[in-house]
């Protein structure tokens, strides 16, 4: 029988839980003391998938590890394996999210970092470079930071094209390029800023784009949950329009789609920016069947007292197996898995829970 | 000049740095590093001496995973990370440039601050 790893990365150290014959298993936490923001797998390879970890501490500052023993031992370079470049008399902050690259492009990682930039790694994430086209972008004066920071936090390989992929930043918006990162150029139409005047809600960019999903069955359709406003595109983020329907609320951080069944998708809805709790105080996942054009409560088996925490951008995600599980952690320490549209609980009384992934293994 | 960090070489005119319990994993297992201060820079009297700077520069060259723990890609000392040149904060004397004697003690400690 397969087992599924589930990669919960936590504001105190990494968490791993594996299902084998039906029920969860949590293990000891690891990378204790770490923040660690960005988790990502990778099953590009032969053998076992090379597991990743964006971890910070507080003291000693960032980096990323790697495994490829799922997860029993953790490996890094000597060196820094992101690091500014002296030109740009930056330093990075954080590492907010871990992309392995399309299929066809093996040994290509993407890492997403705080401040906001891009890198690449070729080497199967062990050694990255800037991009410096993002770096260099006449709108990076105007990138704001959010409340959380200001961070580079999707990254959307195009599959098949390895010219093309979007990102999305907060402040920022989504951002594409079709030359393989030599230039960049915002595409944000259709993005309310809600925290503007009324007169300047639709910029160019600037806008608070939480995160963006691709669609399983065409990448020309995404995902996207931005600071209040659910919205989705058909024509890989040229435009935008609002999705909203069904939703109790349009605010919220994560947004994560099935990797198998095309027009699946899953949010977990806040009330708002000013009242950053779960409608009714209720733990509620809500997911669309048929690419957004309705959402649909998805919650059975999620405990029913009262919440008061939220699920953060990157805490949301599917495997991909078939059909896929859904996952998602909280800022309580909560872990749930969806198997067969039911959860379970899978760890409580984590670290807030900052990034999750899952696999499953053969 | 090698200009590689010594720290086995008990004759050398060196300074010590304490590695906090943290990050002595990244030290090999050690707690102390010597790091020789030989140096074409002198002082009037002739003794070897080398700014902090250097000392850390040398710890980038032979133990880079801890060096990179204490400074940024930048050079900078971490903004969590306080160093004492024989018990006085950097901060109270040249910073990043306070000069190194030998047989000073070099604490890397973890500031309050950072949790």
């Amino acid at each position: 029988m397969a087992e599924t790893l589930l990669l919960a990365g936590t504001r105190k150290g990494l968490v791993l839980a594996r299902k084998r014959a039906g029920s969860w298993e949590t293990e000891p936490l690891q990378l204790p003391m770490e923040a660690v923001y960005a988790v990502g797998v990778d099953t590009r390879g032969s053998g076992a998938p090379r597991l990743f970890a964006g971890a910070t501490s507080e003291h000693w500052g960032p980096t990323v590890l790697h495994s490829d023993d799922l997860g029993r031992s953790w490996k890094e370079p000597d060196h820094a394996p992101v690091a500014f470049p002296e030109r740009t008399r930056a330093a990075l902050g954080r590492v907010w999210q871990i992309q392995p690259g399309p299929v066809d492009q093996p040994g290509v990682v993407y890492a997403g970092t705080e401040p906001t930039a891009l890198f690449r790694s070729e080497d199967g994430g062990e050694n990255f470079e800037l991009n410096e086209a993002l770096w260099d972008h006449p709108h990076r004066p105007e990138w704001a930071p959010g409340f959380g920071g200001q961070a580079l936090h999707t990254i959307v390989p195009y599959p098949g094209e390895p010219e093309r992929m979007l990102v999305a930043m907060s402040t920022g918006g989504v951002y594409r390029t079709v030359d393989g990162g030599r230039s960049w150029n915002p595409a944000n139409t259709g993005i309310k800023c809600t925290f503007l005047p009324e007169s300047e809600q639709y910029p160019e960019f600037g806008q608070c784009v939480h995160k963006v999903a691709p669609d399983a069955g065409d990448p020309d359709k995404l995902y996207l949950q931005n600071h209040n406003g659910v919205y989705r595109s058909g024509d890989w983020g040229r435009t935008w329009t609002e999705a909203a329907k069904g939703l109790p609320a349009e605010f919220g951080f994560s947004v994560a789609a099935d990797v198998r069944k095309p027009g699946r998708a899953y949010l977990f809805p806040l009330t708002s920016d000013g009242f950053r709790f779960a409608p009714d105080f209720r733990r509620r996942v809500y997911r669309t069947d048929d690419g957004g054009e309705g959402w649909q409560e998805l919650s059975e088996g999620l405990p029913t007292e009262n919440f008061y925490s939220l699920v953060l951008r990157d805490a949301m995600s599917t495997d991909d197996g078939d059909p896929a599980g859904a996952y998602f952690g909280t800022r309580t320490g909560e872990l749930y898995a969806c198997a067969d549209d039911r959860w379970t609980t899978v760890a409580t009384g984590l670290p807030d829970v900052l990034s999750v992934r899952a696999v499953v293994l053969d | 000049m090698d200009d590689k960090a010594r720290l086995v070489d008990e004759a050398a005119p060196a300074a010590t740095v304490v590695v906090p319990s943290a990050l002595v994993g990244f030290a090999g297992g050690r707690s102390h590093l010597r790091v020789a201060l030989d140096s074409p820079e002198e002082s009037e009297s002739g003794a070897p001496r080398l700014p902090l700077s250097a000392v850390l520069d040398r710890l980038a060259r032979e133990v880079p995973a801890l060096e990179r723990r204490i400074r940024d890609e930048r050079g900078t000392v971490r903004g969590h990370v306080n160093i004492y040149i024989d018990g006085v904060d950097i901060r109270e004397l040249g910073g990043i440039g306070t000069v190194v004697v030998p047989g000073a003690t070099v604490h890397i400690i973890a500031a309050v601050s950072g949790g």
